[in-house]
């Protein structure tokens, strides 16, 4: 079956630089680079191999940080929500961005009335010179272009296909900060549930059945990120969770010890902690919603609703 | 030459429809295979081919896709439906991402309890009205071309044209003060391929009515 040229260019990585080093051809996915990336020998040689595989599927050393275009600049709450995913992404490519918190009411209507948020909704994310939100989008951008996708539309459709399954289950952590307080164990158990019945056991069985380091193409991707974060997102609510996934176990430590990923686990990054009474607090007050609302808005759209009954309803258990 | 796609879906829209638009909208013909009672949902799961366990299915190209955003990403980048470059997409998926917010909202209203849909449906006005209209008319305004990104059909127009006609079955008023959307409808469905699919006997499907609503209560127990 012949497939169709992507639209989506090759030249993910650009230089600024001469191309005086050697091209690289053909080292992502029998994709033609079709810019020079550039490798100072030198540096090359002083990172053990391992990180230096890592830093080549990640697409390019720059060795001069200086030369590099503005930071992107994130526009949140303070705290992980729907923006998690899209620190952990940049963090994990090695990009180094600003953020701004909402904290008032006044702040988050001067957005709306400068015309940034197209919704009306954050995250807002800064970069390139576009002002972009909706979640996936963003994440789809700043894939494309700080990271590997896969080598073809194929493979890319797999990545696509996995992080839409984690960012379910992250959705579902996420917005269980908001349920009441009195329905806290019953969604622990129910997003424990969910991942210890639906998600990781397909994912131990992909790790399974290819024998892999990654998810997708052998090659370090989002999809791979996404998952590390699914399950330390999971395990913050039941520490065993893992004890019956011994490839998922193994895969967090390697993605763990992945030098970018592992600086954003220390302390101090701007890794954001799990979701407390101040963080939904600011939320509220920068919304201005009642919990009523809100369990009508973001709990219907976007989420996969919490199956109430053991029923199969076609709109909501078993719909995606 | 390959099969055509086959989608895995209950008898309606659902989630399925928009895939159902795109596929229709790029020329491509497909083929259904409904699941119509619980066993048969039981069957595809034991089959292992859906891979969350859920539906949508779309059987494309020797893969068994799930998750709809990931098949409408497919199909959209297959057809060339998806922008020229990086930054047309990232436009475009903001776009289709708002839409998808709205769709999911008349989506979901059938599963509505009886006594909070009329408060469901003025939510849903207002939220037409007062933030995806206007900011998909700002983005027609702002540079006047015929298609919403690049100046190119785009899975963008499709999906949202797709929206408007949802709206517009909810409440045809909604429509009235955007002249630009208005336009950008007749536009796409004159295209020949939407035009064919906007006509009876395609296999575009009917809203969910209090009959269908009814009868699928009976068959899955809800």
């Amino acid at each position: 079956m012949e497939m169709k040229e992507s639209p989506i260019p090759t030249e993910h990585f650009h230089s600024n630089r001469p191309s005086s080093l050697p091209l690289l051809e053909k080292i992502f996915f029998g994709k033609v680079i079709h810019e020079t990336i550039i490798l100072n020998p030198a540096s090359f040689l002083k990172i053990p191999e391992a990180i230096s595989q890592i830093y080549r599927t990640l697409g390019y050393i720059n060795p001069e940080p200086g030369v590099m275009a503005a930071k992107p600049k994130l526009y949140y709450f303070r705290g992980r929500g729907r923006m998690e995913p899209i620190r952990w992404l940049l963090a994990a490519a090695g990009v180094e961005f600003e953020e701004e918190f909402l904290e008032t009411r006044e702040r988050y209507e001067k957005l709306q009335k400068d015309g940034h948020l197209l919704f009306g909704q954050v995250p807002l994310v800064e970069i390139d010179g576009m002002m972009l939100t909706q979640t996936t989008a963003i994440l789809s951008y700043l894939a494309a272009k700080e990271g590997p996708e896969g080598e073809s539309q194929v493979l890319e459709c797999s990545i696509d296909m996995y992080a839409d399954g984690t960012l379910d289950l992250m959705m579902m952590i996420a917005l269980a900060a908001f349920k009441p307080r009195e329905e806290k164990e019953e969604n622990i158990a129910l997003v424990v549930g969910k991942a210890k019945t639906r998600y990781f056991p397909v994912f131990e069985k992909i790790l399974k059945d290819h024998g892999e380091d990654f998810l997708v193409g052998n090659k370090f991707s989002w999809a791979d990120i996404q998952l590390l974060e699914a399950v330390l997102m999971v395990e913050e609510l039941s520490a065993s969770v893992l004890s019956d996934f011994p490839l998922l176990k193994a895969f967090k430590t390697r993605i763990s010890n992945i030098p970018t990923i592992k600086k954003f686990l220390q302390a101090g990054s701007q890794r954001k902690p799990p979701p407390d009474s101040h963080y939904v607090e600011a939320v509220k007050t920068v919304l201005q919603f009642s919990w009523q609302r809100q369990s009508e808005q973001t709990i219907v759209s976007r989420s996969k609703v919490f199956e109430k009954s053991k029923t199969i309803t076609p709109s909501t258990a078993n719909a995606d | 030459m390959a099969g055509k796609p086959k989608l895995h879906y209950f008898n309606m829209r659902g989630r399925m429809e928009s895939i159902r638009w795109l596929l229709a909208a790029a020329g491509v013909e497909f083929e259904e295979k409904f699941i119509d009672t619980p066993d048969d949902l039981e069957k595809s799961k034991k089959d292992g081919c859906l891979m969350f366990q859920q539906v949508p299915m779309v059987e494309i190209d020797g893969m068994n896709l799930v998750q709809s955003r990931a098949i409408l990403n497919y199909i959209a980048a297959k057809y060339n439906l998806y922008g020229k470059d990086i930054k047309e997409r990232a436009l475009i998926d903001m776009y289709i991402e708002g839409v998808a917010d709205l769709n999911e909202m008349i989506m979901l209203l059938p599963g509505c309890p009886r006594d909070q849909k009329d408060a469901k449906i003025t939510q849903i006005k207002e939220k037409t009205t007062n933030r995806y209209f206007p900011a998909f008319e700002k983005v027609l305004k702002s540079h006047g071309q015929d298609y919403l990104v690049g100046n190119t059909l785009s899975r963008a127009d499709i999906q949202l044209v797709e929206l408007l006609y949802s709206v517009e079955e909810l409440d045809p008023s909604l429509l009235a003060n955007f002249p630009l959307l208005k336009a950008l409808k007749t536009r796409i469905s004159n295209l020949p391929t939407v035009k064919k699919f906007l006509q009876p006997g395609s296999q575009r499907k009917p809203p969910l009515d209090e009959k269908a609503i009814e009868e699928a209560r009976k068959v899955w127990k809800f």
